[in-house]
């Protein structure tokens, strides 16, 4: 995979344009490309036995293509679409069954991946409640599908259960 | 009963009974906020809305965290916003300074706690190897690297002693495997807790470390050498046998916690006189973990 491809999926999907990647460099593996800050020492870096280097930016899922969680947590406050914000309840039932009914609404472009932003406390002003959480995947006509690693979803239960 | 602390330690631990009487008492949790993740102010309303009481404390980005749940449990936690760690842990990493575009090397780095503090104060800017010897700790270092979204930093593998020289670091942290003495804590039955058993010889690990770390360094640069132990073998008894062996020099600095001079001497041993450089941050004065840190310097013309 390759890093136009990996910057081109951010902005056609998200809305993020290329130059907010300007300061990082990319890496792949087979499946996965990894983002990382770029720098001068990169001589040094490269006379190292890596074994990971930055974050997981974008992973080949089959044929698709899937942002990772961390980087949506990372960059989602960059994105101008595919973003929905999600309530504490519905976002629990996402997490328990895995997937739950969801209406398209005009931030959603077609079915794909969406970023997760959390609406939490629901009375907080809109910048203090922004919570980017990872990404689900929506399905036409109205599926959401949890795509939370199961760490981090069981973690977001046993977090917002007790209320 | 404990025989702890021994009594050789009693003529450097400041008002010793002070010291004996807070090992029965469980250390706090304390937290960093991490503002890569999030502006600091949302973060501190959603640790307030998950029920955290916060405390500010002179140290920048931790705070005292007094909560009815497990910290690891928090929304907060899982989304990299808090990282739970000692207060005293910043010393070193305070000492070292780390500043944007810095190439940092973090000799024995896993689980990542000062990785990610430097990482934070660099403004992910810049590049850390951190790197560890042991595969399985590896793990837990990557993901609190992805916790925290951190870009600037390269894992590696090495055994410190060996980790090739190539071109050489601005700075160097070298938190070495030490006793861990400074948590020491006493439980309710008398026994001493978190003390490790059947050790090997830390002392001659960490004089391996600490030399490979000196000639890693570049001239003119830093390398801070801490630990979370009392016992002066593995502190200054480490430092005192790199100013033997190289042209190094230990810099003061002033900590924002309560902090001592290293000592000069211990079971009849005198150490070189610029060991008392280092500064020593015991559990009682800080109500944490007890910690060593030496700043250490490569001369620019090192003869
Ligand atoms: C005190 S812990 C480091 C804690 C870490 N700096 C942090 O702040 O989270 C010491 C680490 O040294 C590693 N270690 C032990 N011997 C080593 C060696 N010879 N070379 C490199 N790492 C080593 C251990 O696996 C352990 O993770």
């Amino acid at each position: 995979m390759d890093k136009q491809i990996a910057v081109k999926y951010w902005e056609e999907r998200f809305g993020i344009p290329p130059a907010s990647f300007l300061p990082y460099e990319f890496h792949s593996s087979t499946r996965t490309i990894y983002i990382a800050r770029q720098s001068r020492h990169c001589r040094v870096i490269s006379s190292l036995n890596k074994d990971f280097m930055g974050l997981p930016f974008l992973r080949q899922v089959t044929r698709f293509l899937k942002p990772t969680t961390v980087a949506a947590q990372r960059f989602g406050h960059l994105a101008k679409k595919n973003v929905i914000e999600i309530k504490r309840k519905p976002l629990l039932s996402l997490c328990k069954e895995g997937e739950i009914r969801w209406e398209k609404g005009p931030t959603i472009t077609g079915p794909g991946y969406v970023i997760l932003n959390l609406a939490y406390p629901e009375s907080h002003t809109a910048a203090l409640r922004r919570h980017f959480l990872g990404v689900s995947l929506f399905l036409e006509p109205g599926r959401l599908l949890c795509r939370l690693p199961k760490s981090m979803a069981k973690g977001v239960i046993a977090a917002l259960e007790r209320e | 009963m404990t025989q702890w602390p021994p009594s050789e330690y009693f003529y450097f631990i400041p008002e010793p009974e002070k010291y004996i009487e807070h090992l029965h008492h469980p250390l706090p949790p304390y937290i960093r906020i991490n503002p890569i993740k999030a502006p600091a102010d949302k973060i501190m309303h959603l640790l307030k809305d998950e029920g955290v009481f916060l405390k500010k404390l002179p140290v920048d980005f931790f705070y005292k965290a007094a909560c009815g749940k497990e910290l690891g449990n928090l929304l907060g936690y899982h989304l990299g916003y808090i990282y739970p760690q000692a207060l005293t842990s910043a010393m070193p990493v305070i000492a070292l300074n780390p500043k944007p575009g810095d190439l940092i090397l973090d000799m024995c780095a896993a689980p990542g706690g000062k990785t990610t503090h430097m990482a934070q104060l660099m403004g992910d800017q810049g590049t850390i190897v951190a790197n560890d010897r042991s595969f399985g700790r590896l793990t837990a270092l990557s993901a609190n690297i992805k916790r925290c979204g951190i870009t600037c930093v390269v894992i590696t593998q090495y055994k410190g002693e060996h980790f090739p020289y190539g071109e050489h670091f601005d700075k160097i942290l070298l938190d070495a495997p030490c006793s861990g003495e400074g948590k020491y804590r006493i439980g309710r039955d008398g026994r001493l807790l978190f003390s490790i058993s059947g050790r090997t010889n830390l002392p001659a690990i960490q004089k391996g470390l600490i030399v490979r770390a000196f000639d890693l360094l570049k001239p003119g640069g830093t390398l801070v050498y801490s630990t979370c132990t009392l016992n002066p073998e593995e502190n200054e008894g480490v430092v005192d046998a790199l100013l033997k062996k190289r042209n190094a020099l230990v810099l003061g600095w002033n900590p924002p916690l309560r902090w001592h001079r290293g000592i000069d001497h211990f079971k009849g041993h005198a150490y070189h006189a610029l060991v008392t450089g280092c500064r020593r941050f015991y559990p009682h004065e800080a109500n944490s973990v007890g910690f060593f840190v030496a700043k250490i310097v490569k001369p620019k013309q090192n003869g």
